[in-house]
């Protein structure tokens, strides 16, 4: 008998091979042409835990990822970056402007972590998550991405006021508030003002669908653990451990799913990821890796490992810039006093600034990181080109900002009559305090080695071209801990390589950078915090009118030409004065890959480029030929689907 | 002890046999008869006067303790070795800076990465005409120009490593210095003052029990990570146990049998101190700033490894470690990591060994 | 002994509380930007909001007063920062679990075979069995952990055909950060025997048992032994409960969710609640430590009374 099964086993296990062979041959070939893997598992390591899965309390990558794979929002971006309808099947805009109306798309069930069917999603799941992103009380960090909505933001106020113990300005009611279910299936939002770009911001965590049954029942609890949360996304997280590993599998059941091609997500927890990981790659046990700079060179000499590197997409959803301090509080030199004495005179003459602005070779500096693809990177703009369009015109082609796009502003000429000028006119003015040139300049950095690389490749260059004569570039580290804190927000640098982010698809939601009241660039009146002007009139005055400018293009709603206009013309001002240097954009880092990065959502701002929803995984790594093949495919098929859709 | 123990009396047997032996040999040997006695020269002997402090005085042992501790310590071969090489590494630490351009010499001198830190070390660039012409010389192997290679950012590996050595032993130094003149302070007072006792002793069990690392941590958070910064917190934590163990030394200073007898026979405090406590304490404190430079190497290495440690512009030992494990997946670049763990592995080994060397052959239980 | 022991308990709640309260006012050092994800873009309100939530805007007496409140009834508080609403007792009690029981494997390896290497490298001290035995331990001290441990997992891995990582369904993968804690423990535990071993061997009692005659084996196995071990068990305990503070390289390389890089990671996301249960946490360990180490060796030792020298091994 035990022969028999024997006999048996080995028979049944031999045609499994078998089978195994010829079945797992030809799965299909995805769009760069390589083979589909047989099995559709994605497998990464991620180095740093969520703190929580509450997707209406975070704003972290890490933890929104749960809440963008397991939830729907209104809208959402797909792989061109265009918005398509996901929890809502439509909607329409009342003549002013001012009540947006969706309609929830029907069939939708909610389900817990262990695939029990919980209910149906309706419009009031939308209008619970609102709800509780504005109560003061559970702190979220979406809660400004709420107060486009009317009252919202007097609501919350109201409550922060309780919740310290003070009387209220208001009395509202959530019902105040302008979003309600007018019935299962209608949502209605109500604005404070016109908002065109309201549809962006519908991706942020306050707008993704969250059950009131779910909040009931979990109250405090919720989403602090897989198991406390309920899905209605593509995904379902059926394995939360922290420190960890996060599991998802395919939820069968949503609208979309036939579009969901990877069907188990694994996603294992390890701190030491960036060191281990490109290791674990070669030897197949995850799908992807960073390639850092280093193991970049030590890859590329290997025949066989130069074939898996490929650069990265550029994203419009981060801007860089050299900034000029106009609040110089410089402390970490020995001799404080004299620098931002001197810088004072400096950074307030717009020749200075201009010298420095044509003399500074961005191309050469950014060729530290980027030793490829430093072209696409850099940018003209404080706002990246391919951020927002309106009906297929770049706003960066808008107003007075067209022609800067041009050419880069490296001109050595220009530089030096600048510098001559400049010299000309500051020296009566250093002299009258006792000093002279050259002009010390304080850069910072983070400790960062690629970072202390471009500002020594900057120094070199300004020097070398206009003369250390005219200015000195003085590097200190500052080291990562409170960096920024100690540097930017304080004022303790004369230039420093800045950045910021956007929070929807409008020129505005730059603002933040420029805005009176910023703490980056201070290029405002702040006699009132300091006492002591650091500003000339002349410079006040430029910063008077852009601010002006800026008002206006502000309160444009309506008509969105004329928004973008009198925005581009108002950075286009800023930039002309030379009041910052524009620099790149983020992107371009290396990676090794197995997946097809130009089939997963892109969008310029919002959480979706989290999403694995459209994905593959092949069988090999994607290759630099492949990449810059696909890349140029796609961004012809995104122009046309950006002209088919109106945008 | 029973009479019917066997192994007593075989050991009384034993006994009473090789005391018979003894007076034996010592019969025989000592006596001179009367005749030679007779025939000795009488100028080959000199007369004693009586004198009364010749008859008070005590015989005594040529036993200097410094000298027996010297004659141990040399005995150990290996820990010589080991001393030679440490002090060769610290000289050689000291002086690389002033040497002329190791292998370097023939390159253009590199330009400074930031300014500040006066250890900060060169980054070379490719000279013209080769094909990256003006870019750093990043991870270049070992060679005729780079003995030790070059980093990630294209500075001279061998200089990193020298000035991360001197940095790495300034601080193990620093507080190996701090511990010991503190915690001998704080130990003797401790000792002397009674009313004192409760209070430190309180104390003790208070920063005792307060983990090292989490004091570290906090502090270098709070404080940016900087040398002095670091010196500060390892020594706050150290201090405690010698000053604990020299507070145990004075307690018995006063209770000692033989402390006592010198006091009766009216030896000053002064001379108790130096001849009798000296030598109990000295061993353990040198023994405890021996080890004290590497532990704090040690723990350097730590906070480096958890994002904490000084600045990378300020090389160290524990930087240069830190920096290098990232290497580990590329095999040719690993050199990086493997000549910063040389060089502290060599470090560590020796402190350690000559440090006990030296506990042991200072512990007068050795001597002889 | 109960006397005994009780009196230091009480000792010990009073440096405990000194702790707590030095602890909680460094960490009220810490800078406000670092509670917040994203803190250029949160206006003033929504700043004052997140921290009147956390209790930061109170005077600094009353927030200690009422987290020892919450202490005396058992309440360790919620997480804020390192997982937000989660209770602390949670997420310790999971990591606690899973440290001490690779502590525990670990010592169960390293403390046999510690043993072993110091008692062979005292019966053959000077020979070869005392000079490999010497080089092991110094190499071991000398050589950084993060480094070795690093070409362990990576040889290694390759070596048992493993996942690099630590699965628990796969018990394989296990073994190498078990062998890497118990390398250093080792090391430890036979420096420590081979010395008082040696200590005990120059005794004179010894001497004499060698002159009337009782065999090496007996004085070795009964006397010196017997002897070295009352201070090495001293430090047992100690080892036990401190196995749940984890090794933090060992688990970082191998992804391992206990206890070891828990305190570096909340005090840089500076959730104050998570860092002082820790603090607490570790203290208390080490307290009841030296406490369960001394009663332990004074039930072992009948020479050892409680009328305590604080000089004593």
């Amino acid at each position: 008998m035990k022969k028999w099964i024997a006999i048996l086993l080995s028979a049944s296990m031999l045609a499994a091979m078998l089978a195994g062979c010829n079945g797992g041959g030809k799965q299909g070939v995805g769009g760069s042409g390589r083979e589909l893997a047989p099995e559709q598992v994605y497998r990464t390591l991620y180095s740093s835990e969520s703190s929580t899965l509450n997707y209406l309390y975070s704003t972290t990558e890490v933890d929104m990822s749960t809440g963008v794979n397991g939830t729907m929002t209104l809208y959402s971006s797909d792989h061109y970056g265009i918005l398509q309808p996901n929890g809502a099947t439509g909607y329409e805009v009342s003549d002013d402007g001012l009540t947006w109306t969706f309609h929830i798309r029907e069939g939708q069930r909610w389900y817990d972590y262990q695939g029990n069917d919980k209910g149906p999603v309706t419009a009031h799941d939308w209008v619970a998550a609102l709800r509780w992103c504005i109560e003061a009380a559970n702190d979220s960090g979406n809660s400004d991405s709420c107060f486009p909505i009317k009252n919202a933001e007097a609501y919350y106020n109201q409550t922060s006021a309780v919740l310290s113990g003070q009387t209220p300005a208001t009395s509202l009611t959530l019902e105040d508030v302008g979003v309600r279910a007018e019935d299962d299936y209608t949502l209605v939002f109500e604005l404070e003002h016109a908002t065109p770009y309201f549809l962006s911001i519908l991706e942020f965590g306050s707008y993704f669908a969250t059950s009131q049954a779910c909040l009931d029942e979990f109250g405090e609890r919720f989403a602090t653990d897989n198991e406390y949360m309920w899905y209605c996304g593509p995904y379902i997280m059926d394995q939360f451990e922290p420190q960890e590993i996060h599991h998802y599998v395919k939820n069968e059941n949503w609208w979309n799913a036939d579009h969901v091609y990877i069907t188990e997500i694994e996603s294992k927890y390890n701190a030491e990821a960036g060191t281990l990981q490109p290791t674990m790659f070669l030897q197949g046990e995850v799908n992807e890796t960073g390639v850092s700079a280093d193991l970049l060179s030590e890859w590329q000499n290997d025949p066989e490992k130069a074939k898996m590197i490929t650069t990265t997409r550029v994203q419009t959803n981060y801007s860089y810039f050299w900034g000029f301090n106009f609040e110089p509080r410089v402390t970490d030199t020995d001799h404080n006093d004299e620098i931002n004495a001197k810088w004072t005179i400096a950074v307030n003459n717009e020749n200075f600034r201009k010298s420095i602005f044509h003399g500074m070779d961005r191309k050469r500096a950014l060729g530290v990181s980027y030793p490829t693809n430093a072209d696409e990177l850099m940018i003209n703009s404080l706002v990246p080109p391919g951020f927002v369009a309106h009906n297929g015109r770049d706003y960066t082609e808008y107003g007075n900002l067209a022609a800067l796009m041009k050419d880069d502003y490296f001109d050595e000429n220009k530089a030096k009559e600048y510098r001559d000028k400049a010299m000309e006119e500051m020296r009566p003015l250093l002299q009258a305090k006792g000093y002279d040139f050259p002009i010390e300049i304080v850069t910072q950095y983070n400790g960062s080695s690629d970072w202390g690389q471009e500002c020594m490749v900057i120094k070199q260059q300004l020097e070398t071209l206009l003369g250390s004569d005219y200015i000195t570039v003085t590097i200190l580290n500052f080291g990562s801990s409170g960096f920024l804190a100690g540097t930017r927000r304080c004022g303790n640098y004369c230039i420093q390589k800045l950045n910021g982010g956007a929070d929807y698809m409008d020129p505005e939601t730059w603002t933040f950078i420029t805005e009176p009241g910023n703490n980056y660039c201070f290029a405002y009146d702040t006699m009132e915090k300091y006492e002591v002007n650091t500003k000339t009139a002349e410079t006040l005055a430029i910063a008077d009118e852009f601010f002006t400018m800026q008002d206006a293009a502000k309160a444009e709603r309506l008509d969105i030409d004329r928004r973008y206009e009198l925005f581009a013309d108002a950075e286009a001002f800023y930039i002309d004065h030379a009041m910052m240097i524009p620099y790149r954009c983020t992107g371009g880092g290396y990676v090794a890959t197995t997946l097809d990065p130009f089939e997963s959502p892109y969008s310029s701002c919002g959480w979706t480029y989290l999403s694995y929803v459209n994905q593959h995984i092949y069988t090999t790594a994607m290759s630099q030929e492949m990449f810059d093949a696909r890349l140029t495919e796609w961004e012809k098929e995104r122009a046309a689907a950006g002209k088919a859709a109106g945008k | 002890m029973s009479r019917f123990s066997v192994k007593e009396n075989r050991a009384n047997r034993l006994e009473e046999a090789l005391l018979e032996q003894i007076e034996q040999t010592a019969a025989e040997r000592d006596e001179l008869t009367a005749g030679e006695i007779e025939s000795l020269d009488p100028e080959e002997f000199e007369t004693v006067p009586y004198s009364a402090e010749g008859a008070e005085r005590i015989g005594y042992s040529n036993y200097s303790y410094w000298r027996s501790t010297l004659r141990m310590f040399l005995k150990n071969r290996l820990a010589v070795a080991m001393l030679i090489v440490i002090v060769l590494l610290m000289g050689f630490a000291i002086v690389q800076a002033y040497l002329p351009g190791q292998g370097t010499r023939g390159l253009t001198e590199g330009i400074l990465p930031a300014q500040g830190p006066q250890n900060a070390i060169r980054i070379y660039n490719w000279p013209d005409g080769t094909k990256d012409a003006g870019l750093p010389m990043k991870n270049q192997r070992p060679s005729g120009a780079f003995w030790f290679g070059t980093n990630a950012i294209g500075q001279d590996l061998w200089s990193m490593i020298w000035s991360g050595t001197r940095t790495s032993l300034i601080i193990g130094f620093a507080v190996a210095l701090i511990e010991a003149v503190v915690g001998t302070f704080t130990g003797l007072l401790w000792g002397y003052i009674r009313k004192l006792d409760f209070f430190f002793t309180e104390l003790y069990n208070v920063l005792n029990n307060i983990p090292t690392t989490i004091v570290l941590i906090l502090c270098t958070y709070v404080m940016r990570a900087s040398i002095p910064t670091l010196i500060l917190a390892m020594s706050l934590t150290g201090w405690m146990g010698l000053a604990r163990f020299i507070r145990n030394q004075v307690l018995m200073i006063r209770d000692r049998d033989f402390n006592l007898a010198s006091r009766c026979l009216g030896t000053p405090t002064d001379r108790i101190i130096v001849k009798n406590l000296i030598p109990q304490m000295v061993s353990v404190i040198m023994l405890r700033m021996a080890l004290a430079v590497p532990g704090a190497i040690g723990w350097e290495v730590f906070l480096s490894y958890i994002g904490l440690g000084l600045s990378v512009d300020t090389p160290s030992l524990g930087n240069l470690v830190n920096t290098g494990r990232a290497m580990i997946s590329a095999p040719r670049l690993r050199y990086q990591l493997i000549f910063p763990a040389v060089i502290l592995s060599v470090i560590t080994i020796c402190f350690y060994l000559v440090g006990n060397a030296f506990a042991d052959a200072a512990d007068p239980r050795n001597h002889l | 002994m109960l006397r005994y022991s009780l009196n230091r308990l009480l000792r010990s709640l009073l440096t405990l509380i000194i702790i707590i309260a030095v602890v909680f006012s460094l960490l009220r050092l810490m800078p406000i930007e670092g509670y917040f994800d994203n803190f250029d873009k949160m206006s003033p309100t929504q700043i004052q909001n997140k921290l009147t939530l956390m209790g930061l805007n109170d005077p600094l007496y009353k927030q200690l007063g009422r987290f020892i409140w919450r202490l005396i009834h058992g309440d360790l508080g919620t997480s804020t920062r390192y997982r937000v609403g989660v209770p602390i007792t949670g997420i310790l009690g999971k990591k606690i679990l899973i440290s001490f029981r690779f502590g525990i494997l670990a010592m169960a390896v390293s403390l046999p075979l510690g043993m072993l290497l110091g008692v062979a490298m005292a019966r053959g001290k000077g020979k070869l069995a005392d000079k490999l035995g010497n080089a092991y331990i110094v190499f071991i001290q000398a050589v950084p952990n993060a480094v070795y441990f690093l070409f362990i997992q990576l040889y290694g891995a390759m070596l048992i055909r493993c996942s690099m990582l630590y699965k628990a369904s796969d018990l394989r993968t296990a073994i190498l950060p078990i062998l890497s804690l118990a390398l250093p423990s080792i090391a430890g535990y036979a420096m420590w025997l081979r010395r008082y071993m040696v200590d005990e061997t120059n005794k004179d009692y010894i001497k004499l048992a060698r002159a009337k005659g009782v065999p090496e084996s007996v004085i070795w196995r009964r006397h010196v032994f017997r002897n070295s071990v009352v201070p090495m068990v001293q430090l047992i305990p100690g080892s036990i409960l401190m196995t749940i503070s984890g090794s933090i390289y060992v688990e970082s390389l191998y992804s391992i969710p206990g206890m070891g890089g828990l305190l570096v990671d909340v005090i840089k996301r500076q959730d104050n609640n998570m860092v002082q249960a820790l603090v607490i946490l570790y203290s208390i360990m080490g307290i009841l430590g030296l406490l369960l180490g001394d009663i332990l060796m004074g039930i072992v030792d009948p020479r050892i009374s409680f009328v305590k020298k604080e000089g004593s091994r």
